[in-house]
């Protein structure tokens, strides 16, 4: 092998739940810097891959590799001080603390402050942090509660979380599920920006088609656990046996499957 | 705004007055500017001396009063690291205090150590039976509250049942008498200052504790343990560090307890000894640094005036923390922050709701 490891590399993991196959024999690889969508029906695996890449899960059997170095029986918490960061699905903050000490409490452990007994958080990594909250552009939202911010704004601050963790690979778990479609755009662009801006490697799962296909220059699609087909954009939209179990026949079109989706419930 | 801002003296930079307006009430974390530092400096100076002076000359019946507040004070607040910092349901604190207590009582009656030493050591040893019990603790944490929750329970009872049993050296149900302060300390105002002084100063650090980075990164474990181990914590890790902080500071109540009282048993590690911290914490409000001092305050005034009357004080104080679970469940010092947040919405544009 001549060519430099990729960035994230899963190899033939399997998980079991009992009897239940979860995730099935799946190998993936990301170079740095792609941006990969992983995206199948409900159940078809993605989060259980998503837990077992980022130490969440460990594997019944495969390996992942970051970099080349085997990450699957480590902790979650050495594995995010690799570089290797996710979010989840349901947004997850700290809902007591302002905007600005969820970010801080990232920055905190990453720069090994988090032992500090003795100095003022107020004065600890303050501008570090609020350059985190401008770049999702929630600045302005730094003293107020967690909880008090709109679900939008949360997921914004959990990129901002994540940001501070200076991630080279960077999982997102539905990224945009939830939200208005204004947010969602908003978040879609957000999200090009951030990974060209801070050369990213991106895995992420979504639903929203929209999303995938302006956020993504590769899509593996996951059905029953294991990879039912991988390639560009475009390869995708033309694949039969993805139009049959995921994209519900015909509506391949992004557009259509949109409309579709949205049919009576305006738009 | 600018009156607005020298009426709370809370910071003088215009910029920086809408930030602090927002910010939660009473939250140590929130305070910034060194000159806030200055300002807590100034303000337990103040009451210091004002506290010394009253050591001086109120009648000797308050200052064994004052003590023993003093003292109470300090136990609860330093539960309030692991309950409202850590979200740590400790029912087992008094397990730290009484190894204090005995640690102190023992070397000096029974090994007739050095009173400084003895004094030392007590904080010293119930750290270590922190770390020790905290292991386990801290580990079952991880799964769920109420199993934390009985371990803690357990490893008091635990140390209740070896005070009571390990005769040879606790001397069981007959306790230790005579732990005596010498010297200086042996007259009661005296000891009323050190004791002052000791528990002022514990506070202090308590409070930079909960105010520094650690203290942010415990509240985040609290918030969301999930968040913070995806965020490259090793969770129990500190969770463990609050445990034995939390124990340490039990432990220098404990030994101030023991020479204050002199006399112990093996009661201060029953069970009932660590419900009192506990609900000094949950009736003050947890939320907050002042919550456990108001909550003892509270207790213990509760608790004399209804024990004139009736055998039956613990009745009085068991309803009122049910009336303040159901109906302030941020505690007395959660209601004083909702009254000034009403205060000042009332005077201006309200802000970030029911903070």
């Amino acid at each position: 092998m001549t060519s430099p490891a990729p960035a994230l590399s899963a190899s033939r993991v399997t998980m079991r739940f009992g009897d239940f196959v979860a995730v099935d024999d799946v190998s993936l690889d990301l170079i740095a810097g792609e941006r990969r969508a992983l995206i199948g029906p409900n159940g078809a695996g993605k989060t259980t891959l998503f837990n077992l890449i980022s130490g969440r899960l460990e594997p019944s059997a495969g390996e992942v590799r970051y970099f080349g170095e085997s990450i699957a029986r480590l902790t979650a918490d050495r594995i995010c001080r690799l570089g290797l960061v996710r979010t989840f699905q349901i947004t997850s903050i700290y809902p007591r603390l302002t905007g600005l000490q969820n970010v801080q409490a990232a920055l905190f452990s990453r720069h090994g402050h988090a032992r500090w007994l003795w100095r003022r958080a107020g004065s600890v990594d303050v501008e570090e942090a609020h350059a985190c909250l401008a770049a999702v552009g929630i600045d302005r939202l730094a003293d107020e509660t967690g909880a008090n911010l709109s679900y939008g704004d949360q997921k914004r601050l959990e990129l901002a979380i994540a940001l501070a963790l200076k991630p080279k690979v960077l999982l997102l778990d539905e990224p945009t599920a939830g939200v208005e479609a204004k947010t969602r755009r908003e978040l879609v662009d957000l999200i090009k920006r951030l990974c060209t801006e801070q050369s990213l490697t991106l895995l992420f799962c979504e639903h929203d088609m929209d999303a995938v296909f302006s956020i993504a220059d590769r899509i593996t699609v996951l059905h029953q656990g294991q990879v039912l087909a991988e390639g560009t954009p475009d390869e995708i939209q033309r694949n039969d046996r993805v139009r049959s179990v995921y994209l519900g026949g015909g509506h391949v079109n992004v557009g259509h499957d949109a409309v579709a989706h949205g049919n009576g419930s305006g738009r | 705004m600018a009156m607005r801002t020298a009426m709370y003296g809370r910071c003088t930079r215009p910029m920086l007055v809408r930030a602090a307006r927002e910010r939660p009430l009473l939250d140590p974390a929130a305070t910034r500017t060194w000159t806030t530092g200055l300002r807590e400096l100034a303000l337990l100076a103040g009451l210091a001396g004002t506290l010394i002076t009253l050591g001086r000359v109120l009648p000797v019946h308050y200052v064994f009063l004052g003590s023993e507040l003093l003292i109470a004070i300090l136990f609860a607040s330093s539960l309030n690291l692991l309950m409202g910092y850590g979200g740590m349901l400790s029912f087992g604190h008094a397990a730290y205090y009484a190894l204090a207590a005995y640690t102190s009582g023992l070397l000096l009656v029974r090994l007739s150590w050095p009173m400084e030493a003895a004094m030392l050591m007590g904080p010293l040893v119930a750290a270590i039976g922190a770390l020790v019990f905290g292991v386990f603790c801290v580990r079952a944490a991880r799964s769920d509250h109420s199993a934390f929750l009985m371990l803690t329970l357990a490893f008091s009872q635990f140390v209740f049942a070896a005070l009571y049993k390990w005769y040879d050296v606790t001397r069981g149900d007959d306790g230790i008498s005579g732990i005596q302060a010498k010297g200086a300390l042996s007259d009661p105002r005296a000891y009323f200052t050190f004791v002052l002084f000791v528990v002022l100063g514990c506070l202090y650090v308590l409070w930079r504790i909960k105010s520094s980075p650690f203290g942010v990164t415990l509240m985040a474990i609290r918030d969301n343990p999930q968040r913070a181990e995806f965020s490259g914590l090793a969770v129990r890790r500190y969770q463990l560090a609050a445990f034995v902080i939390a124990g340490t500071f039990a432990g220098v109540a404990g030994t101030l307890y023991a020479f204050f009282s002199g006399t112990i048993s093996p009661q201060i590690a029953d069970w009932t000894a660590s419900a009192r911290p506990f609900l000094a914490n949950s009736m003050g409000g947890v939320q907050s640094f002042w919550g456990p001092i108001v909550g003892v305050l509270l207790l213990e005034t509760v608790d004399a005036q209804v024990s004139r009357i009736t055998q039956h004080s613990l009745l009085v104080v068991g309803i009122l923390s049910i009336l303040v679970g159901i109906f302030l469940p941020r505690g007395i010092v959660g209601l004083g922050g909702q009254l000034i947040g009403w205060w000042r919405g009332g005077h201006g544009r309200t802000n970030g709701g029911d903070r």
